[in-house]
C-alpha cells in the first residue's frame, strides 16, 4: 500500500496518535490511581471473608452448640450406669462385653442414645464402657446416614458395635463391619476418640464436663476391624459412674454430612472455590508454612488442586487480614487465596485446646478477583478499541484525503505528455486548484512540445526519441519519427506508447541491421532498405539510472555523401581503379588473412608508349590510352585480385588465392592477349595497340609482405624496360642483389650531395723545429649505410660522373665546419684535398669566397694524385682564393700521379711524402736516400716538406734528423673531431730532436 | 455484567455446538477446563460401595475432570426412597430442599416416577449407536422408559442374586447328615436341606425341642415372586405401555406359597435381623439368597450369642431355580439418569458416566462393590482376574466368587425384571411384604402355640392349609389390584 507511506497519512496519524495516547494515559491514570482498582479488589477480599466468617460461624455453633450436646446425655447414661450397677449388684469392672448384664444396662441405655442422635442430627453416637479395662470393651454404636430424615422402625439406622440380641431387637441392620463388642488397642490408630477423653478424664480429675470433651479429627474406625470404612470425625466426653470414668460416650459426623455442613457453592456463583474443615494439632508446623489435615472439605477446587491434598500448607504470614496463600497443593491457574477462620471448640484451658480447628475457604486468584480482572481487562478493551477507532478513523481521513490525490496522480501517469491533460474535478478546492495550475502548465508543454517539433519538421530532420523507464515499466514512450525511423509499424503503437514487450522485439531485429557500433558510446548506425532505396539511420542509446533514452536520426544523406567522398579518395578520377591509398589499404586487407592468399604475384605494369602518344597526339590521347589500359585491367576478374594505377602509366596488380604460378602467368598471358587486341584510335587514322611491360614477384616465395613484393615487382619491371620492354619477367634475386647495391648506392651518393651529409675530421700537421701545430688537413669522413670512406665517395662519383659535386661538397662543407672549430680562430692553415680534374663554376667559386673570405688567406689545396691534373683547371683552381694569396700542395707525392714532373709543372708550396716513403724510413737507407733527396730538391725549389704517416718516434726522429720541415701522422696526432694542440710530450720529444739535430748539425 | 456475557457466551457455544453435531446426532457442548461444570450425584451406595465410589469420583475429578472442566461431586442420600423424595423436593423447589442434582441413582420405577415431570434427560441424544451396543442390551432395555422407549436410566452397575452359604458350619452339618450340594441348586432341593438342617440342629440339644435353626433366609422376597413366577412360566407383573397387569396364577403361586411361606412357619426359613447377611453374622442363618451387592456384607466370622466368634469360610452358589422351571434370574440394580439442566451440566454428566462405565474403570467399581459391570466387554472373567490383580486392595475372596458366579448367572440363565410401570412401587413393596408379613403374623401365632406346649410341626400344620393359603392368594390379588386403583 503505497499511499501509506505517504508523508500527508502521516501527518494525520501521528498527532492523532499522540492525543489518542494522551487520552489513554489519562484515563489509565485516573483509573488505577484514583483507588477504584484497589477498591474493587479489597471488596472482593471483603466479600470472601464475610462468607468464610459466616459459615465458620454457623459451624461453630453446629459443633458446639448442636453436634456435641451431649453433656446432658453423659450425665443421664452416668445415672443409668451408676443405678443399674447398683440395682444388680455390680461394678462398672463387670460390664464386659461376655457378661449378660452389659447387654441388658445397653439395651436400656441404646435408646437414650439413639434420641441423642437423632436430637443433635449427628451422623453417628457410640458408647463405650471401660469395664475390666481391657482392649475388648463393650458398647454401642449407631450409624444414621441421613440424620436429616427420620424412621419410626429404625430401618434407616445402621449398627456398627452392638449385641446382635440389641439389634435384632431394634430391627438395625449390621453394618458391614459389625462387631459385638469394641477392640480398642491403646496407642493404636483410630483409637484416640476413645482414649483422649478417658485417660484425660483419669489424669485430670478436676476437670468435669465439657472441659474434657474432644475432638477427634478424620480418622477410620477401620482399626479394630480391617475392613473399609469411611472417614468420620467424632467429639466423645468421658461417663461417670459414681464420679468415676467408666466410659467414653460420643457423636459421629460423617464426612458426607460434613461436607454438606459447610456448602462451597455459597462461595461464589460459579462453585469454583471450596470450603475445608481443618485441624492442626498442637505443637505441629514449623517455619514459615504451617500444615492443617484435611478434615472434610468441599467444593471443587479443591479437587482440582495439584498435589497432596489431604494435607494443606499454608503460609503464616498474612497479606491480608484473614488471608494467606496456599502453598501446597498449588493450582496450575496461578495463585490460591485462601481465608483462615478459627473455630472455637475448645474451652481457653480445656486440655484439646492446643488443637487448632479452622474453617478454610480457598479461591484461585482468577475468580475471586474476577470481577477486578474483569473491570482491568474492560478499561483496557476499551482503551484499546478507542485507540483502534481513532486510528481507522485517520486511516480513514488520511485516505479521503489521499485518494484524491491519488486519483490524480493516476490520472497525471497515465496522460499522454504529447497533449494537454484533462484531469476533471475531484470536488476539492485546493486539489482542482492544483489539477488546473497542472492543466495549463501541461497545455503550454504540449504547445512548446508541437512547436519544437514544427521547428524539426522544418529544418527538414528527421529525428525521432524514444523513453523506457522503469515507473512505467509496460509500455515505452515513442516520439516524433521514432518508430518510423525504425520501421516500427504504426499501428501497433497506442498513443505516443509502445507496449515494452514489442519494442523488445523490434529492438532484437535492429540487430542484423547493425552496420556499425560503438557499444560504449550507445552510439549504432542502422542501414534499411535495399539498393536504390538504402537509408541510414543514427541511434544513440543513453542509459541512466532507471531510465533507457534512445535518439534515432535519420542520416542516410549523411552517408550517401561520406561515401561518395570515400570513393573519390579511393578511386583514381581518369580510370575507376583503385588509387594507390586504396591499393594499399586493400593489400593490407588481403595480407592480414595470409591463408586465404595461397600464392600470390605481385604485378607492376609500365605502359610503354604513353610519353610517345602524349607527345605525338596531346594529353587527351594519353588518357585514353590509359583508360583503355586500365578498362582491361579492369575486365579482369576483380575477385582475388586488387588492381590500382599508381601513377601516370603505372599499374600495381596483386593476384592471390592461386594454387600454383602457372594458373597467374596464364591470367597475365589473356591480360596481354588483351592488350595486344585492345587498340586505340589516334587522330591521324591509326591505331596502336596497347603496350606494357611488366613486372613479376611471387608470394611467398619472393617475399611476404607486400611493401617487399611491391619492390621485387618494380625491381622486375625496370630490369624490362632496360632489357626487353612489353614483356612480363618475374622477379629474380640474383640480379636483384647485384643491381641493388648499386641502386642503394646511388640513392645515398645522392643524398650525400644535396643534403651535404659529410664529416670531416682534422688531423694536425706540426713544425718539425718546435713541435707546433702549423695546419690541420680536413679529412672528408662520409658516414652512410654502403659508403663509409671517401674512396668509396669518390669512386662512386666517379662512376655517376658526379665528381664535381663532390669537390663542391669538399671546399663548402670543409670550410663550414673548420670554421666552426676553436682552432679557426687561431692562424693555423687548412688543408682542403681538391680533385684535380674538378672545379666550381663560376657562380660556386664566388659564393665560396663570398662565405669564408676570411679564411681564405690561410687555405691550403691539396692536390690529390687520383686524378691527373689539368693545367688549366689548376689555373682556375687559384680562383678560389680570390684575392688572398693562396697556397697549394702536391698530396700523396712519391705515389700514384704525383711525380717529379707534376711537381716542376705546378710548382706548389707544399710537397707531402707520401706515408709508403716513410713507413720504416728509420730502418730502410733506400727511402732515407730517397727521401734525403726529395728534401733537398724542394728545398731548392722553394717548397716546403711535409711527411705523412708518420707512425712511431724512430721515423720522426729519423725525418727530423733529416731535416724535414713538417710531420703528419698518428704519431704525432690522430684525425679528430675536435682539433687541438697536440700532446705535450709529443711536442717536446720533437722539440729535442730538433735541438740535437741543430747542435748535431 | 459478567454473568450476562458468560452466559450468552455460554449460550453461543451452545447454539453453535448444537448445530454443529446436529447433524451427526449425538448432543456435545463445548468445556472450559477453567471454569469447570459441577455435576452432583445423588446416590444411596453406602460402606464399602461409597467407598469405592467415592474413590473413582476423585480419580474421575484429578484426571479427566480436570483435563476437560468436569467436577463430580457425590452425596449419600440414604436410601433409594429417601433419594427419590429428596429429588422431587428439589424438582419442586421445596423450601429447604437441596439444589436439583445432576444425577442420580435409582431403579427403574423411581426414576420413572420422577420422570413424569419431563425431568430426565433422554440419553439417546449424547450416546451413539456404537456406544449403545457396548453395553449389555437388556441393560439398555431396562433403561428404555415411558413413551417412545427413550433411554433414561445408564446402566451403571447391575447386579443380580446369588447363593451364599457359611461353608463352615456347613461343613459339619454335611458330614453328620450327608447332605449334599447338588440340593442346593434347585429351590425344592434347598427346602428338603433347610429341614434337614432344622431337625439335625433340634437334635443336637436332646434336652430342649423344637429349638432347631433355620438354614436359609432371602433378602428380597419380591425378587422370589417375580423370577419364581416367571421360572414357573407366568410374567406376573406383566408391562405394557407402562400398564401392568397381573397374572395371579393361583397354582404358580400355591408353588410359590409352598416353596417359602410353608418352610418359612416351620422354621427352616428364617429371617430375623434387618437383612439376611446380619442374620449370617451371627449365625441364626447358614444361607441365603441375597443380592451380589450384599456379597460384601457377608461375614468372615460368626458370633453366638455368648459374643463368642469362630471364623467361617463362604460359599457362593448360583442362586437355586425351581427343578421344572426355566432358567431365569433376578436382573436389578441401580442405573443411573441425569436430569435436565442446561446442555453443557447434561453433556458433562454424560461425559462423567460414560467414563465410570468403561470397562476397567467398571470392573474396578465391580470388583469392590459387588456389582456387575454393564459392559459387554467386561463382562470377561479373565478380565475379571487382571481387575482384581490391579485393583491394590484386598478384595475378599467371597467377593471374588460371587462375582464369578454372577458372570456365570448371566452367561447361563435368562435375566429377568419387570418393565417399569404406574405404581410399581406399590406392587414392590405387596410382593416385598404381603407374604412376609403374613409369614411374620402366623409365626407369632404358632410360637404362641409352642410356648403353649404343642409341637412346632403340629402347631404348623395347622396353617399350612388349603384354606390359607386362599386367604392369602385373594388378600395378595387385592391388595395387588389396588396398587392400581390408587393411581
Amino acid at each position: 500500500m503505497n499511499h501509506f507511506k505517504g508523508s500527508l497519512l502521516q501527518r494525520i496519524l501521528i498527532p492523532i496518535l499522540v492525543v489518542m495516547l494522551i487520552e489513554g494515559i489519562l484515563l489509565c491514570v485516573v483509573v488505577f490511581n484514583s483507588g477504584t482498582m484497589e477498591g474493587l479488589k479489597g471488596n472482593a477480599y471483603d466479600v470472601f471473608n464475610e462468607k468464610v466468617s459466616g459459615r465458620s460461624g454457623t459451624l461453630e455453633n453446629d459443633m458446639v452448640g448442636r453436634w456435641s450436646a451431649i453433656e446432658s446425655a453423659a450425665e443421664t447414661i452416668g445415672d443409668g450406669i451408676e443405678s443399674f450397677i447398683e440395682g444388680e449388684g455390680i461394678t462398672t469392672a463387670d460390664l464386659t462385653p461376655d457378661s449378660s448384664y452389659t447387654s441388658k444396662l445397653l439395651e436400656n441405655l441404646s435408646e437414650e442414645l439413639i434420641f441423642r442422635m437423632r436430637r443433635n442430627a449427628v451422623t453417628g453416637v457410640f458408647l463405650i464402657l471401660d469395664g475390666d479395662g481391657r482392649d475388648k470393651k463393650a458398647g454401642l454404636y449407631f450409624r444414621d446416614s441421613d440424620p436429616l430424615t427420620e424412621a419410626s422402625d429404625n430401618s434407616d439406622l445402621q449398627a456398627v458395635r452392638a449385641p446382635a440380641s440389641i439389634t435384632k431387637k431394634l430391627n438395625i441392620a449390621l453394618n458391614t463391619n459389625w462387631l459385638p463388642y469394641f477392640q480398642l488397642t491403646e496407642g493404636a490408630d483410630g483409637t484416640e476418640y476413645y482414649y483422649e477423653p478417658f485417660r484425660t478424664a483419669i489424669e485430670r480429675p478436676e476437670l468435669k464436663g465439657t472441659e474434657l470433651g474432644y475432638w477427634c479429627p478424620a480418622f477410620s474406625m477401620h482399626g479394630d476391624t480391617g475392613g473399609r470404612e469411611s472417614m468420620i470425625l467424632t467429639y466423645s466426653l468421658p461417663v461417670y459412674s459414681e464420679g468415676i470414668p467408666c466410659g467414653v460416650m460420643g457423636i459421629e459426623l460423617n464426612m458426607d454430612y460434613l461436607v454438606k455442613q459447610i456448602p462451597a457453592r455459597e462461595l461464589s456463583e460459579d462453585n469454583y472455590g471450596s470450603y475445608i474443615l481443618a485441624c492442626k494439632k498442637s505443637g505441629s508446623g514449623d517455619g514459615e508454612a504451617e500444615e492443617y489435615t484435611v478434615v472434610a472439605r468441599s467444593g471443587a477446587l479443591i479437587n482440582q488442586l495439584e498435589g497432596q491434598s489431604d494435607v494443606l500448607s499454608i503460609s503464616k504470614e498474612s497479606y491480608r487480614k484473614n488471608f494467606h496463600s496456599l502453598l501446597s497443593p498449588s493450582s496450575r491457574q496461578g495463585a490460591v487465596h485462601s481465608c483462615i477462620h478459627d473455630l472455637n471448640l475448645y474451652e481457653r484451658n480445656a486440655p484439646f485446646s492446643g488443637d487448632r480447628w479452622v474453617l478454610i475457604g480457598i479461591e484461585e486468584d482468577y475468580h475471586l478477583l474476577s470481577f477486578f480482572y474483569e473491570f482491568e481487562r474492560a478499561i483496557l478493551f476499551i482503551l484499546a478499541v478507542t485507540i483502534l477507532i481513532g486510528v481507522a478513523a485517520a486511516i480513514i481521513v488520511a485516505r479521503a484525503v489521499t485518494k484524491p490525490i491519488e486519483t490524480l496522480t493516476y490520472k497525471l501517469k497515465m496522460a499522454d505528455p504529447g497533449s494537454p491533460i484533462r484531469l476533471g474535478e475531484l470536488k476539492i478546492d485546493e486539489i482542482d486548484k492544483l489539477s488546473g495550475t497542472i492543466e495549463n502548465l501541461s497545455r503550454e508543454v504540449a504547445d512548446n512540445a508541437h512547436k519544437l517539433e514544427a521547428i524539426l519538421d522544418m529544418t527538414g530532420v528527421s529525428v525521432g526519441a524514444c523513453e523506457y523507464t522503469d515507473r512505467a515499466e509496460k509500455k515505452v514512450y515513442c516520439s516524433g519519427d521514432f518508430c518510423r525511423l525504425l520501421d516500427i509499424p504504426e499501428e501497433e503503437m497506442t498513443g505516443s506508447y509502445l507496449p515494452t514487450s514489442v519494442m523488445k522485439k523490434h529492438m532484437a531485429e535492429l540487430k542484423a541491421r547493425q552496420v556499425e557500433r560503438d557499444r560504449e558510446a550507445g552510439l549504432y548506425i542502422l542501414k534499411f532498405g535495399k539498393a536504390e532505396e538504402e537509408r541510414w539511420v543514427r541511434l544513440k542509446v543513453i542509459s541512466e539510472k532507471g531510465r533507457i533514452l534512445a535518439v534515432a536520426t535519420d542520416m542516410t544523406q549523411e552517408m550517401q555523401e561520406k561515401q561518395k567522398i570515400e570513393h573519390d579518395r579511393d578511386f583514381d578520377l581518369l580510370t575507376g581503379l583503385y588509387n594507390r591509398r586504396a591499393f594499399y589499404r586493400q593489400i593490407e586487407e588481403v595480407f592480414m588473412n595470409k591463408k586465404r592468399m595461397a600464392i600470390g604475384a605481385m604485378i607492376m605494369i609500365d605502359l610503354d608508349n604513353l610519353k610517345y602518344v602524349n607527345d605525338t597526339y596531346g594529353h587527351d590521347y594519353g588518357d585514353e590510352y590509359i583508360r583503355t589500359a586500365a578498362r582491361v585491367l579492369q575486365s579482369l576478374d576483380t575477385r582475388n585480385s586488387v588492381v590500382a594505377r599508381l601513377s601516370g602509366d603505372e599499374f600495381l596488380a596483386f593476384f592471390y588465392g592461386s594454387g600454383n604460378r602457372d594458373t597467374v602467368r596464364h591470367r597475365m598471358d589473356q591480360i596481354y592477349e588483351m592488350f595486344k587486341n585492345t587498340k586505340i584510335h589516334l587522330p591521324d587514322g591509326t591505331s596502336i595497340p596497347v603496350r606494357a611491360s611488366a613486372g613479376m614477384a611471387w608470394y611467398p616465395d619472393d617475399g611476404e609482405n607486400y611493401d617487399e613484393l611491391i619492390r621485387y615487382a618494380d625491381f622486375a619491371m625496370y630490369m624490362v624496360k632496360k632489357t626487353n620492354k612489353g614483356a612480363v619477367v618475374e622477379f629474380n634475386l640474383e640480379s636483384y642483389s647485384k643491381e641493388s647495391y648499386l641502386l642503394q648506392c646511388k640513392e645515398e651518393l645522392n643524398t650525400i650531395l644535396e643534403k651535404g651529409l659529410v664529416d670531416y675530421a682534422f688531423q694536425p700537421i706540426v713544425d718539425a723545429r718546435d713541435g707546433s701545430v702549423y695546419a690541420y688537413e680536413a679529412l672528408m669522413r662520409p658516414n652512410t649505410e654502403n659508403i663509409k670512406s671517401p674512396d668509396a665517395l669518390l669512386a662512386l662519383a666517379r662512376s655517376q660522373s658526379k665528381l664535381q659535386q663532390i669537390e663542391k661538397l669538399t671546399f663548402f662543407k670543409g670550410m663550414e665546419i673548420f670554421s666552426k672549430k676553436e682552432v679557426a680562430k687561431t692562424d693555423c692553415r687548412i688543408f682542403l684535398n681538391s680533385i684535380s680534374n674538378q672545379v666550381m663554376t663560376d657562380k660556386e667559386i664566388k659564393e665560396f669566397q663570398m662565405k669564408y673570405s676570411a679564411y681564405l688567406s690561410r687555405l691550403v689545396i691539396e692536390f690529390t694524385e687520383e686524378e691527373r691534373p689539368d693545367a688549366e683547371l689548376t689555373k682556375v683552381k687559384m680562383r678560389y682564393f680570390g684575392d688572398a694569396k693562396g697556397m697549394t700542395a702536391l698530396d700523396d707525392f712519391g705515389e700514384g700521379y704525383n711525380g717529379e714532373s707534376i711537381l716542376l709543372s705546378m710548382n706548389p708550396d707544399f710537397v707531402k711524402f707520401d706515408r709508403s716513403l716513410i713507413k720504416n724510413i728509420h730502418e730502410d737507407s733506400k727511402k732515407q736516400d730517397l727521401v734525403a733527396g726529395l728534401i733537398a730538391y724542394c728545398r731548392e725549389n722553394g717548397a716546403k716538406t711535409i711527411a705523412e704517416g708518420v707512425e712511431c718516434s724512430m721515423e720522426m726522429d729519423m725525418l727530423i734528423g733529416m731535416g724535414i720541415d713538417y710531420l703528419q701522422g698518428y704519431y704525432i696526432g690522430r684525425p679528430t673531431h675536435f682539433p687541438g694542440d697536440i700532446p705535450e710530450e709529443i711536442r717536446q720529444e720533437i722539440f729535442q730532436a730538433a735541438k740535437t739535430e741543430i747542435d748535431f748539425s | 455484567m459478567k454473568r450476562k456475557r458468560m452466559g450468552s457466551l455460554v449460550g453461543a457455544t451452545l447454539a453453535l455446538s448444537l448445530v454443529l453435531t446436529g447433524c451427526q446426532g449425538v448432543k456435545s457442548a463445548k468445556l472450559d477446563p477453567k471454569n469447570p461444570v459441577t455435576v452432583t450425584v445423588w446416590h444411596y451406595y453406602a460402606g464399602g460401595q461409597q467407598e469405592a465410589f467415592n474413590k473413582l469420583v476423585s480419580e474421575f475429578n484429578s484426571s479427566e475432570g480436570l483435563e476437560r472442566g468436569i467436577v463430580v461431586e457425590a452425596e449419600n442420600h440414604g436410601t433409594v426412597e429417601q433419594l427419590a423424595s429428596d429429588v422431587k423436593d428439589s424438582l419442586a423447589k421445596k423450601v429447604g430442599a437441596a439444589e436439583v442434582p445432576g444425577i442420580i441413582c435409582g431403579y427403574g420405577d423411581t426414576i420413572y416416577d420422577i420422570d413424569k415431570g419431563g425431568n430426565i434427560v433422554s440419553l439417546d441424544e449424547y450416546l451413539s449407536e456404537d456406544e449403545l451396543k457396548e453395553y449389555i442390551p437388556s441393560y439398555i432395555e431396562e433403561g428404555r422408559l415411558g413413551e417412545g422407549d427413550k433411554l433414561k436410566i445408564f446402566p451403571t452397575a447391575k447386579s443380580t442374586e446369588i447363593f451364599m452359604m457359611n461353608k463352615t458350619d456347613w461343613d459339619v452339618f454335611a458330614e453328620a447328615t450327608g447332605a449334599s450340594l447338588d440340593k442346593l441348586e434347585t429351590i425344592e432341593g434347598v427346602v428338603e436341606t433347610a429341614k434337614g438342617y432344622y431337625e439335625w440342629t433340634d437334635a443336637r440339644t436332646p434336652d430342649v425341642p423344637d429349638d432347631g435353626k433355620a438354614f436359609f433366609g432371602r433378602d428380597a422376597v419380591a425378587n422370589y415372586l417375580i423370577v419364581g413366577s416367571r421360572q414357573l412360566g407366568i410374567e406376573l407383573c406383566k408391562v405394557k405401555d407402562g400398564k401392568v397387569t397381573f397374572n395371579t396364577d393361583k397354582e404358580v403361586l400355591r408353588k410359590l406359597w409352598d416353596c417359602y411361606y410353608v418352610p418359612s412357619i416351620n422354621g427352616y426359613f428364617g429371617a430375623y435381623g434387618k437383612f439376611r447377611s446380619d442374620d449370617a453374622k451371627v449365625g441364626d442363618l447358614l444361607a441365603f439368597v441375597g443380592s451380589t451387592t450384599s456379597a460384601s456384607y457377608f461375614p468372615k466370622e460368626v458370633f453366638n450369642e455368648e459374643n463368642e466368634s469362630h471364623p467361617i469360610e463362604a460359599l457362593v452358589l448360583p442362586v437355586p431355580v425351581f427343578a421344572d422351571g426355566e432358567k431365569y434370574a433376578v436382573q436389578q440394580g441401580a442405573g443411573m439418569a441425569v436430569i435436565k439442566s442446561d446442555a453443557q451440566k447434561e453433556y458433562a454428566a454424560v461425559e462423567f458416566l460414560k467414563w465410570f462405565t468403561q470397562a476397567d474403570r467398571n470392573l474396578e467399581f465391580a470388583v469392590s462393590s459387588g456389582y456387575l459391570p454393564v459392559k459387554t466387554e467386561a463382562l470377561d472373567k479373565n478380565k475379571l482376574e487382571t481387575a482384581i490383580a490391579n485393583s491394590g486392595e484386598q478384595i475378599p475372596e467371597n467377593l471374588k466368587e460371587t462375582l464369578e458366579i454372577a458372570f456365570d448367572t448371566c452367561s447361563s440363565q435368562k435375566l429377568y425384571t419387570n418393565r417399569p410401570f404406574e405404581g410399581a412401587s406399590g406392587v414392590r413393596s405387596v410382593l416385598e411384604y404381603n407374604m412376609a408379613d403374613k409369614i411374620n403374623a402366623d409365626l407369632e401365632e404358632i410360637n404362641k402355640l409352642v410356648a403353649g406346649g404343642m409341637s412346632r410341626a403340629e402347631a404348623a400344620a395347622g396353617y399350612d392349609t388349603d384354606e390359607n393359603f386362599e386367604s392369602w392368594y385373594s388378600d395378595f390379588c387385592q391388595k395387588l389390584e389396588d396398587t392400581q386403583k390408587e393411581q
